[in-house]
């Protein structure tokens, strides 16, 4: 009965598109997010931020509040765990600052009163004392000469001994020797590249509800892409043990990888433990924009070498991003994933990592991977117009495959990037006529994906139905893709099979939803649990008629007996034994745990139709086609809005999104406002194919899909409106007063 | 904080004059409760006019339109009668933050909040409307550019409101745009906006009146732009003539919405497009 | 012996030819006899390691099996979003 590691290749369920299971919550308006939860006696609470991008905390003084019957808890640094190291007191750092307010909206103190508006007056009258530094907010300005050091002494032991204090970590990788290979090429492009830091800008602030009880017991209710996660970080940073704070994770209304981290949780909870009350916090939109994370803004060094017939002789290229306040921009990411896909017997990827006074950067969505294929794909787009090459053409040539030594080392197993791309040449819309004044873009993109550790149950009902627990928030319609999954491996309908997010005390340790290794992960845990499940069935119907366990098989929802020798027994159904079970050895309940390995990297290309108005630099984008590798796509419709999604957020990026700071370091566009996300009607409908090469690493060939689609937009369209106006853009965002700009500059 | 809800404009003016300190009035409320929530003011006194039903009305008369302070932006963009006689005040309107928002803001609170790039005013300004304003010692009128002090800041003494706009009935052969350049395609606040009124005869042009808005501390009025066009037809030199002065005329600032070279180009360019579409308007109607 | 590949950034830590002849069982085993005969890759191991072992990408798991001859590629950690 080999059930545990048989690959799959036909399909019932899997592939179809059932409506999603949480539909009429969130459609009626009655899914309970971050801060749709109440509790009797609940206190308010408020950070009181500060208004420096860079300072000395010389004195906090809260006197003011002392005989203020609404203000219940007043915290500070000092409530928190005074001897944390490494990441952990980063994030303790960055939860709440210690000696230094690192950045604008770097959280300094906490009240919790009764009331919101009792609480947002009370913060008002903290009296902060503190003595202004100089700041740094720019990439390239934070290693100058002179420039303000954030934090002397942080930088990882791979950083060269010459480097300026404000780089803390170090990347180089590649092989070859691109000296060599730049010799043999006919043409060669160096450029630099800038993009600014871009916020996931997700709808949903972040919001929790805790009670920390005398005895040490927590509850957390928060929205979370990892509420395990939440309840190891907020053990840490309060001294605690992470079984005694349960955390139950809230719908979520969009992560992006910004709700990987932890930021008011630990503060509702020192918060909650002082005043003895439940405590609520729901950050501000402007808070969000302020004191989340967003992503690394870059400066990018990249040359490439080309034959005349579109070989690429050599690449190399250097990646700076600068991470906030702390270490740990996703420089390493973007460097290894800049070349990746390209066939290169000569690169070389360098990354490096900036500290400078902006909030700590969190992951978004294939973190450091978007910015280095926008500098990368450029580069071609310029080599192969002054080489008169065709795009696609000149990416197939160079095209990674099975068994290609990738940029960053080891040789590719089974992927499908040439697949992608011939897909594009022979779309409609890499076919059809370019209208007049639009540009064409296109671009590939690359991302590694992850597995994890991953822990499922799967319980089935008295009526045969089937209960799936998983411990990884639904980002991405993930509920949908595991309820199909227990339906495909049990011969049950969908529509039996409920998936819930189970809480932090309920199953083993589950990794963030991030990496996109949700269905990846947790899809092959429930696999797994489906085909234990099914391997107890046997079991059961096997006692049930007094066989040995291999005297039955399995076979589309049923035991049968395996032949004659097995006795005549008629076929027992789920439902028949599920109806039995409590009297013939108990309840029935399939589980896996692991860390699965093998996520299957990914590859997409884009092509973008955009037109640049050239009397006032506003583009259109009128055309847009995503082409990517899903492995196999469960949910097809699922698969497809995760596409369309890293189109429409890389969109937004590329063309008006941007962190802006003024001249003292403070942001001068915290809110939806002013940080420009495209509305519906700045979207072209952008129209998706789904590549299926599988991945050799999981059971249906599934690979992560909600990063890689981010990965080629800025290049795609950067391309697309270069192409348009005639001029290579090399900054993003590319916002209408800098494509004039560079529109006059060509001009005169 | 007070909150009143008066039930005649008489009681309005009774509450609002006698009130001594921080006191705003609240119409659509799409400005005051996001700056109530933001702690960008904390008023005393709230006065809360929608109840007043004569503030709710637009009324024609003989030679003027009268819209009252109470007047959503969605009753003004679907009256048909006003709508077709002013399109461009119409279209102004009907840009003012959603269509959601619309069904709450009033025209007179998004010329009352004297953003430089409030949305509804430079087609005001260009169409000669004036506002009407009750105070402890009754009514007056004024031009909406003598209203308009600087950025937030209106002409008025503390005891007064504004109850009433005021638009002349468009001319003969005439018509209004306006248009605005922002970075999306809805939902934002204009970088640079220009309102045109326009009259022609015989095919030239007979009236004008260009007015650019969000490139200087209040809506310009560019007299210089506007004569240029007296008595000329439409073509590439007019209009070109017209960009080049408008670009010399916006006096704007470099923030996180445009730099000032940005605004200028485009306050130019937004000139030549909205003449041309008043006058294409005129030449369809005719 | 497994076959292992630096990342070139710390491949001036070792001095030596890529790869380096390291034995082990599985990734753990491996990574504990590589600090033993290069202690200076210490630190840099501690600060976070991802894998490939024979062009399976292993991002964290180090109960993964090492044949003799697998080849064995160590980066700098790698997260997702």
């Amino acid at each position: 009965m080999a059930l545990d590691n048989e690959n799959k290749n036909f399909f019932d369920v899997v592939g179809t598109r059932p409506i999603r299971p949480d539909g009429i919550e969130k459609v009626t308006g009655q899914a309970r997010f971050g801060a749709d939860a109440y509790l009797p006696g609940m206190l308010h609470g408020i950070i009181l931020r500060s208004p420096h991008a860079h300072a000395e905390i010389l004195n906090i003084d809260t006197t003011s509040l002392d005989n203020d019957p609404s203000v219940k808890a007043i915290v500070t640094r000092k409530d928190f765990s005074p001897d944390l190291k490494g990441e952990d007191w980063n994030i303790l750092e960055n939860v709440m600052a210690d000696q230094k307010a690192l950045y604008d909206g770097h959280a300094i103190a906490a009240v919790a009163c009764s009331s919101l508006l009792e609480a947002r007056d009370a913060v008002k009258k903290i009296r902060v004392k503190y003595s202004l530094l100089p700041h740094v907010t720019d990439v390239e300005e934070a290693m100058k000469e002179g420039a303000p050091i954030i934090r002397e002494g942080v930088a990882r032991s791979s950083v060269p001994k010459d480097m300026h204090p404000n780089i803390v970590g170090y990347h180089e990788s590649g092989h070859g020797n691109v000296e060599k290979g730049f010799i043999e090429a006919d043409l060669i492009i160096e450029e630099t590249f800038k993009t600014e830091a871009a916020h996931q800008g997700y709808i949903e602030p972040h919001a929790c509800l805790v009670n920390m009880m005398p005895d040490g017991k927590g509850e957390v209710w928060c929205c979370t892409q990892g509420h395990f996660n939440v309840a190891k970080v907020c053990a840490k940073l309060l001294g605690t043990d992470a079984s005694q704070i349960r955390v139950t994770a809230s719908e979520i209304g969009g992560g992006f990888g910004g709700k990987t981290a932890v930021f008011i949780e630990p503060v509702a909870l020192a918060l909650s433990k002082k005043a003895n009350r439940p405590v609520k916090m729901v950050m501000s939109r402007s808070e969000v924009f302020r004191a989340t994370g967003p992503t690394s803004s870059t400066s990018m060094l990249v040359k490439i070498g080309m034959k005349k017939d579109g070989k690429i002789t050599a690449a190399s290229g250097t990646f700076k991003l600068q991470g906030g306040a702390f270490p740990g921009s996703p420089m390493a990411e973007s460097a290894m994933c800049a070349f990746a896909p390209y066939d290169l017997e000569h690169v070389k990827n360098v990354g490096w990592d900036v500290m400078c006074n902006r909030p700590k950067q969190a992951a978004y969505r294939a973190p450091g991977s978007p910015m280095a294929a926008f500098a990368v794909e450029s580069v071609i787009d310029d080599l192969c117009k002054k080489l008169k090459l065709d795009p696609i053409e000149t990416r197939l040539k160079n095209a990674v495959k099975e068994g290609s030594k990738a940029s960053f080392g080891p040789r590719f197993e089974r992927i499908g990037l040439v697949e992608t791309l011939e897909s594009a040449k022979s779309h409609p819309h890499y076919l059809a006529p370019l209208k007049d004044g639009y540009g064409r873009g296109i671009s590939c993109g690359f991302w590694f994906n992850f597995g994890g550790e991953t822990s499922v149950s799967l319980a089935l009902a008295e009526d045969g139905t089937a209960s799936l627990s998983v411990g990884t928030p639904d980002i991405g319609g993930s509920r949908a893709s595991m309820c199909q999954i227990v339906s495909e491996e049990l011969s049950i309908p969908y529509e039996k099979v409920r998936a819930t997010i189970a809480d932090t005390a309920t199953l083993g340790y589950n990794e963030i939803s991030h990496g996109s290794r949700v269905t990846f992960a947790t899809g092959l845990a429930t696999i797994k649990a489906a085909r234990d499940m099914k391997r107890k069935l046997c079991a059961r119907a096997a006692s049930n008629w007094g066989l040995e366990e291999d005297a039955v098989y399995w076979e589309k929802g049923y035991v049968k007996p395996a032949g004659p020798n097995a006795g005549n027994h008629d076929p027992l159904s789920i439902i028949d034994i599920a109806k039995t079970m409590g009297r013939t050895g108990g309840p029935i309940v399939g589980h896996f745990e692991a860390s699965p390995e093998g996520a299957g990297v990914s590859f997409a290309t884009h092509i973008v139709d955009a037109k640049v108005d050239r009397e006032t630099g506003f583009t259109s984008v009128d055309r847009y086609t995503v082409i990517q590798d899903a492995g196999k796509a469960i949910h097809p419709a699922y698969v497809e809005g995760q596409f369309q999604g890293g189109a429409a957020q890389g969109i937004g990026w590329a063309l008006n999104e941007e962190y802006i700071y003024d001249e003292k370091g403070v942001l001068q566009n915290a809110g939806f406002l002013d940080y420009r996300i495209p509305v519906a009607s700045d979207l072209p409908k952008i129209d998706t194919v789904i590549v299926e090469v599988p991945n050799p690493g999981h059971p249906y060939g599934v690979r992560g899909v909600g990063e890689t689609s981010i990965c080629p937009p800025l290049a795609a369209i950067a391309n697309a409106v270069s192409n348009s106006v005639g001029i290579r853009m090399k900054e993003l965002p590319m916002s209408p007063p800098r494509i004039l700009k560079a529109i006059e500059e060509n001009n005169g | 904080m007070r909150y009143e809800a008066p039930q005649t404009l008489n009681q309005a003016v009774n509450v609002f004059s006698e009130f001594n300190g921080l006191k705003r009035i609240l119409a659509g409320g799409t400005d005051i409760l996001v700056q109530l929530r933001t702690d960008v003011i904390q008023p005393e006194l709230l006065m809360n006019i929608k109840d007043i039903e004569e503030l709710g009305k637009i009324e024609l008369f003989d030679n003027f339109w009268k819209i009252g302070a109470g007047v959503s932006a969605a009753n003004i963009t679907r009256n048909k009668e006003f709508s077709k006689e002013w399109p461009g005040i119409t279209e102004g309107v009907g840009l003012i933050g959603s269509t959601q928002i619309q069904n709450r803001a009033t025209l007179v609170g998004n010329l009352s909040n004297a953003s430089p790039a409030a949305d509804g005013v430079p087609a005001l300004v260009a169409a000669n409307a004036m506002v009407e304003i009750v105070g402890r010692n009754g009514n007056r009128k004024l031009e909406i550019l003598s209203l308009i002090s600087g950025p937030g800041k209106l002409n008025m003494k503390s005891d007064e409101f504004i109850s009433h706009i005021l638009i002349p009935r468009q001319n003969k052969n005439s018509s209004d745009c306006y248009i605005r350049f922002i970075p999306r395609t809805e939902m934002d606040i204009a970088v640079v906006g220009c309102g045109v009124n326009l009259s022609v005869e015989n095919n030239n042009i007979s009236a004008v009146k260009v007015v650019l808005g969000a490139v200087g501390p209040k809506v310009i009025f560019s007299e210089e732009a506007s004569n240029s066009l007296l008595g000329a037809s439409l073509n590439a030199d007019s209009l070109s003539k017209l960009q080049e002065i408008c670009e010399r005329d916006a006096k704007p600032i470099d923030d996180k919405r445009g730099t000032i070279d940005f605004r200028r180009k485009v306050a130019g360019v937004l000139a030549k497009r909205a003449v041309e579409k008043a006058y294409k308007r005129i030449m369809e109607d005719s | 012996m497994a076959n292992v590949y630096l990342w070139s950034g710390v491949r001036a830590l070792v001095a030596e030819e890529n790869p380096l002849k390291i034995d082990g069982e599985n990734l753990k085993e491996l990574l504990d006899n590589l600090i033993i005969s290069y202690p200076n890759l210490k630190a840099i191991i501690q600060e976070g390691v991802s894998f490939s072992v024979d062009n399976k990408l292993v991002m964290s798991s180090t109960i993964e099996r090492i044949e003799e001859n697998s080849e064995v590629y160590i980066f700098q950690k790698i997260s997702g979003g």
